[in-house]
């Protein structure tokens, strides 16, 4: 089930709402949220449910074994089974088929093995889980002993299936009794609807100018611009505007997730981009990988080691192909240079410059994400700079830009954060009264146009559904 | 205190609100499929409830567009969409027409080439000009019979004699015919195909036109798609549009073949303004149809039928065709066509075969799909095996119409001059069901003229005619 859909907005949330609100008990609070994720989850494919249900259940038993065990080894051997069997699960469903594709060419054989499907949201539970037995081994937190809290934390439908990755120690405490108020549930209301509207509005509308336009025959400069700019846009505004509605319904029920976006287009630099963009996963990493591998206190070799390992690691959970790798390797040489060469030059340079290069970076990047055929996102490249006897410009390029130019606009503009802007403004408190009556009008008028979209539209796929 | 005022109705609003709808889905939504003209399709109904929808996950799939079917309001909330993206789009739907991709069917390349060169080198076997041949004499079976009504004898029309063409060879002509358009910036192309393709075109209409009695003639028209009548009659100035295929058609072809360049007879009309060719979809109009009609007819010594006399004219005005199909962008949606019904006075009976003695009867017109991208408004749309109208007049002749579904629109039009008129797409015949090749069955029903009216995209570059309508035809 998706957010953006009428199964999910006028039948699933408020009726999950009411049940909620219905009653103050929190357990029974609990166990409505527990079995309306479970048929949040299962109402795709319900098959799926069970590779979950295993995934906890083997990290519930790992982290009472920890609690139980009385020597180090004992905990370590149990940490490390909980860690290997949920990633061998990851690694069976999502990786599988690359490297059996590998294995297979290698050998010079023909590859008959069956890829498996990929679980919705596979990638995003498995770390979630992860988060739990890690921190129990490493006394962060008491273990958790009941199951349906432990399940509810993995499968709470806000953030099962698209993030963000919620670290166990974050949430713990509000397993139990959260506090709930009506000013929440208005943020969770407002942020909800702010969220459907930028992946509705937004997303949607520069994901219909990227598939048109990659459907041409040929490819223009022009046109391979306004490809990877749309979708730039696209799936800036369709992962955040997830996120965001996945923190306003977590609020809707007295949850506070961590931010998983903070306009990242605006960043002077690729250190400062992946501070904005996928704030959760980036922590992940830093807190379960790059820092158990020696972090920056180690020696330079290791050093860069480390970041390298990280970067490529980021890549391939993006997905199991080769242009990821390449897009993690990307980054993971870009923050390398920003690090030890770039630094003092960068200082140097006016602002406008360093947000513009880092832009230009990540639209390359871009490149390599999209095209999960390498030699198609090479000559893409190709064709942007110019590399190629591509045309300047085609008639459908001029078409759909001119079609879409004020989406594409305001899609630029809220790439910005005028909010802080304007906070800085003499007439700020004004503005702030004004705000209060003002923002529940535009957030029920955009909520309004998003579900109109949603019935007009025909394309709606959420681009993180397949990681 | 506002705040905390404002807060509660906010939420308390969207959580009634919403769950209205909620309540309004599971309670009063309309779980039948229904047909929606504005869409122009069938809304979906609820969906089957079963282990194996719900586990594989079908259920929710379905149940998702039965919602976003049955929303309430639903017309009018789409109207709104497509206002607001018109208004918001500095494109107009004009702009997308001028570069829209060509609605082709798919072309066996292979099969195509393989007949063009055979039926080439049949001409170059036999005289450029074939004689015509009168039909030969057959006794009507009992088949025959039960199928054609008896013939009223009545005195019949004079038909304008066949004058012989002068002499022409291939190679009078240039390598590349097609079609163009001058919008006072000189020549632009807007189709082109090879010489030999139209000589091959012409191979098979002669072959058609060697089974006609004396007299008897075939008209030939390729229906150019709507979209290029647009580049047309969108330009600032309009000086013409013609085709040049048509003169190599006309010299090489039997004395009793005439080709008609469409594009040609309606930019005359383009220029006063007139609706020949729709928006939404690749067709003429009616009016278009009956210009292309008026031209043919005259030259089949036909007395004209009258547009606004003999016909009972209804009127559609939300038709959004195949451009919309294709493309169903909100210009379309919110700009339909109006699309102009003819049911003749007199009275008329469509037939569909459904053996070779056997038929049903069929609607002339299909009130229920006024709105179908098929274009199935005439007679059904394009269909099989083989069809014809039987109408209650005076004539004595009867014709073929050889078509895709350019030549449906033509069709109303000459009842007023055939007592039979048979019409046959070559995508959807059957000899079996039909009983016979297309040459046994002109033979068969006593076919005078023949009319082979084909879009562009099923006329020179394509094996429509040279493969398909040739092998239906069943001669060597």
């Amino acid at each position: 089930m998706v957010f953006s859909s009428m199964t999910f907005v006028p039948l699933f949330l408020p009726l999950v709402l009411l049940l909620y609100y219905s009653t103050k008990h929190p357990n029974i609070r609990n166990g409505v949220l527990l079995a309306f994720s479970l048929l949040f989850y299962a109402w795709g494919e319900p098959k799926w449910i069970l590779v979950m249900l295993l995934t906890v259940t083997v990290n519930y038993l790992c982290g009472l074994l920890i609690d139980h065990s009385q020597s180090k080894i004992q905990r370590t051997a149990s940490m490390v089974l909980g860690v290997s069997l949920s990633l061998g699960f990851l690694v069976y469903f999502k990786y599988f088929g690359f490297f059996s594709d590998i294995a297979t060419s290698l050998l010079g054989i023909e590859n008959t093995f069956r890829k498996p499907v990929l679980p919705i949201g596979i990638s995003f539970y498995t770390f979630q889980v992860l988060t739990y037995t890690v921190d129990v081994y490493r006394g962060k937190v008491p273990v958790q002993k009941s199951y349906g809290k432990l399940l509810m934390y993995v499968s709470f439908f806000p953030q099962l299936i698209a993030g963000p990755i919620v670290n166990y120690t974050d949430i713990a405490p509000s397993l139990g009794v959260r506090q709930e108020s009506w000013e929440e549930v208005y943020q969770g209301f407002t942020r909800f609807f702010i969220g459907l509207a930028k992946k509705v509005l937004l997303a949607n509308t520069c994901g219909v100018v990227t598939d048109k336009l990659t459907g041409l025959d040929t490819l223009s400069v022009a046109g391979s611009w306004l490809i990877i700019i749309a979708y730039a846009f696209q799936i800036y505004f369709d992962f955040s505007g997830y996120s965001d509605m996945a923190i306003g319904m977590g609020h809707m029920f007295g949850f506070h997730f961590f931010e998983n976006f903070n306009y990242p287009y605006i960043s002077k630099s690729i250190t400062e981009f992946w501070r904005r963009w996928h704030i959760s996963l980036g922590t992940f990493f830093r807190d379960y990988v790059y820092i158990p591998l020696g972090g920056n206190r180690v020696s330079t070799g290791k050093h860069i080691r480390n970041i390298l390992i990280v970067w490529i690691l980021t890549g391939f959970w993006h997905g199991a192909s080769w242009n990821f790798i390449v897009w993690g390797t990307y980054y993971g040489i870009l923050l390398l240079a920003e690090k030890f060469l770039l630094q003092s030059l960068k200082k140097k340079l006016p602002d406008v410059i360093n947000t513009a290069t880092t832009l230009l970076l990540v639209l390359i990047g871009w490149v390599f994400f999209y095209y999960e055929d390498l030699s198609t996102g090479l000559h893409h490249l190709g064709v942007m700079f110019g590399f190629s006897n591509a045309p300047l410009s085609d008639p459908w390029t001029v078409y759909y830009f001119k079609h879409n130019i004020v989406f594409l606009a305001v899609a630029a503009l809220a790439c910005y954060p005028w909010k802080q802007l304007l906070q800085k403004l003499p007439c700020q408190k004004a503005l702030a009264t004004t705000a209060v009556w003002l923002k529940p009008l535009v957030v029920t008028a955009l909520f309004l146009l998003s579900m109109a979209m949603v019935i007009t539209q025909s394309y709606n796929p959420f681009l993180y559904f397949r990681f | 205190m506002v705040k905390n005022f404002l807060i509660k109705l906010f939420i308390t609003l969207w959580v009634v609100l919403l769950l209205c709808l909620g309540i309004y889905y599971v309670g009063f939504a309309p779980r039948e499929s229904a047909y929606t003209e504005s869409e122009n399709r069938n809304l979906s109904a609820f969906p089957e409830i079963s282990v194996e929808s719900v586990f594989s996950g079908r259920f929710g799939q379905e149940f998702e567009t039965y919602l976003l079917d049955r929303f309430p309001l639903r017309n009018a909330t789409i109207n709104m969409v497509n206002r607001l993206e018109s208004f918001l789009s500095f494109a107009s739907f004009d702009e997308y027409l001028l570069i829209a991709e060509e609605v082709v069917d798919p072309l066996d390349t292979s099969d195509f080439e393989e007949s063009m060169e055979l039926l080439l080198a049949e001409m170059s076997t036999e005289p450029m000009i074939p004689p015509t041949q009168p039909i030969p004499e057959t006794e009507p079976t009992a088949e025959t019979v039960a199928v054609t009504e008896p013939v009223v004898e009545t005195e019949p029309m004079e038909t304008p004699p066949i004058e012989p063409k002068p002499p022409a060879a291939l190679d009078d002509f240039p390598n590349v015919v097609g079609v163009y358009m001058d919008i006072g910036q000189g020549e632009v192309t807007l189709q082109q195909y090879g010489r030999n393709s139209a000589a091959a075109v012409t191979a098979v209409l002669n072959k058609f036109a060697s089974l006609l009695p004396e007299n008897g003639k075939l008209m030939f028209t390729v229906g150019p798609a709507s979209r290029l009548l647009y580049r047309f009659a969108n330009a600032e100035e309009k000086v013409g549009m013609y085709s040049t295929w048509d003169e190599v058609v006309n010299a090489i072809s039997a004395d009793n073949v005439y080709a008609f360049d469409a594009p040609d007879i309606l930019s005359s009309h383009i220029k006063n303004g007139e609706y020949v060719s729709f928006r939404t979809d690749n067709h003429w109009t009616p009016w278009g149809a009956y210009q292309i009609y008026k031209a043919m007819a005259t030259q089949a010594g036909k007395e004209l039928a009258d547009y606004n006399e003999d016909f009972d004219i209804t009127v559609e005005e939300n038709f959004r065709g195949t451009y919309y199909r294709d493309n169903p962008s909100a210009y379309m949606n919110a700009e339909p066509d109006i699309l102009e019904r003819l049911m003749p006075k007199i009275p008329v009976e469509y037939r569909k075969l459904t053996g070779p003695d056997s038929y049903e009867v069929m609607d002339f017109i299909k009130l229920d799909a006024v709105a179908n991208d098929r274009y199935t408004v005439y007679l059904g749309g394009p269909g099989g095996p083989w069809r014809y109208v039987e109408c209650d007049n005076d004539e004595t002749e009867n014709c073929l119409v050889v078509t895709d579904s350019f030549g449906l629109t033509v069709i109303p039009f000459l009842t007023q001059n055939y007592k039979q008129i048979h019409y046959y797409d070559a995508r959807y015949f059957s000899k079996n069901v039909a009983g016979g090749s297309v040459a046994e069955l002109i033979s068969k029903h006593e076919i005078h003229d023949i009319y082979v009216i084909v879009a562009d995209f099923h006329s020179f570059n394509s094996g429509f005619i040279v493969s398909d309508i040739n092998y239906h035809l069943g001669l060597k």
